[in-house]
């Protein structure tokens, strides 16, 4: 590809090359047993990408978040997870937490 | 008993999608928004590129490269590495909900459409609803959450590109960091002990492995972190058995 394309033609191509991923995930599923080992794997794969996403989102965030300190953004996630452990887990309650610490503080 | 009814799946799908993953949907996406002004482009495209690409890593690859000069199959490999983590996310999804599609076409076309329309937010939402629903309910459940939380991205594009140089910046910044806090949560609630030992590996692999390369690094703290966690499950496993 020697010229730039449109932004519009580029939108599509981005479009292409990510459903790319999420489409061959769905095919695969119809190949393997819901409740057998390799699903289980998988599952565990899967949950570990996003725990480790969401651990660079807080440690190593990308824009504005970085300039808040490291301990603002640590100690507002544990304000957050701990209302959620209390008695109810309000998701709600528990964001608003961690989101209000970081307001305050950050 | 799990519940059977079509509708009450649809009003909880739309019920849940109203909650939090629209406002932080919304939030993530307005950021989205501002940086796609910065790049040239129009809203109405801003838009489409939320709803087509519909993943925030790969749209902000997508923006910042362009607006570097970055050449085009370059630009396409790294939107498309920032996504490989769908490929997981969508099979183990699917063994959960994707029975409840139906067979043929229009049951790989529901498939694809949900393929499509899964993101991190929803993603834990959907894996759980095995907890209350049989597979049909599953499929629609998913479907009305989903379509709730792309039409709150489509509006939150729109309104960052219009709005966000005016916010303050100090809400900006916890408007983005709620994302994170929501995550967290949705993942230590996670339930199945596999599960959880998975979570705590990948999270404490991920930063350093995405100092090492920014590239592959969650990719690879995600399958070293969630096959630690199923093997020492198995393990422990086995041990009682015998």
């Amino acid at each position: 590809m020697s010229a730039t394309p449109s932004l519009l033609t580029l939108v599509l191509l981005s479009a292409a090359v990510t459903f790319l991923w999420r489409g061959l995930g769905a095919a695969l599923a119809t190949r393997i047993d819901p409740n057998g080992e390799a699903a289980r794997w998988v599952t565990c794969v899967s949950y570990a990408i996003l725990a480790a996403l969401v651990a660079r989102m807080v440690v190593l965030p990308l824009g504005a978040t970085a300039e808040i300190p490291l301990a603002i953004r640590l100690s507002a996630l544990a304000v957050g997870l701990v209302v959620f452990a209390l008695p109810g887990h309000r998701i709600l309650l528990a964001v608003a937490a961690g989101a209000g610490t970081l307001y305050l503080f950050g | 008993m799990k519940n059977t009814s079509t509708s009450a799946a649809v009003f909880e799908g739309v019920r849940h999608g109203l909650g939090l993953p629209t406002v932080i949907i919304f939030a993530t996406m307005a950021g989205f928004g501002s940086l796609a002004v910065e790049t040239g482009f129009t809203a109405l495209e801003a838009a489409l590129a939320t709803v087509l690409v519909w993943a925030m890593p790969g749209q902000v690859a997508m923006a910042e490269l362009r607006q570097a000069g970055t050449e085009t199959t370059v630009l396409l490999l790294a939107v498309s590495i920032a996504s490989v983590r769908f490929l997981p996310m969508a099979t183990s999804l699917m063994t959960v909900i994707g029975s409840g599609c139906g067979r043929g076409v229009r049951g790989w076309g529901l498939r694809m459409v949900l393929a499509h329309l899964m993101s991190a937010n929803t993603w834990p939402l959907g894996m759980r609803s095995a907890e209350r629903y049989e597979p049909r309910q599953r499929a629609i459940y998913y479907l009305a959450l989903c379509l709730v939380c792309i039409t709150a991205g489509c509006l939150g594009t729109i309104a960052g590109y219009h709005a966000a140089t005016q916010l303050p910046e100090r809400l900006i910044r916890v408007l983005l960091f709620i994302n994170p806090i929501f995550l967290s949560i949705m993942l230590v609630g996670a339930g199945e002990r596999s599960v959880l030992i998975s979570v705590v590996l990948g999270a404490a692999l991920g930063p350093p492995m995405h100092l090492l390369s920014s590239d592959y690094g969650i990719l690879l703290a995600g399958l070293g972190g969630g096959s630690g966690g199923y093997v020492i499950t198995r393990i422990a496993r086995r041990w009682r058995s015998s």
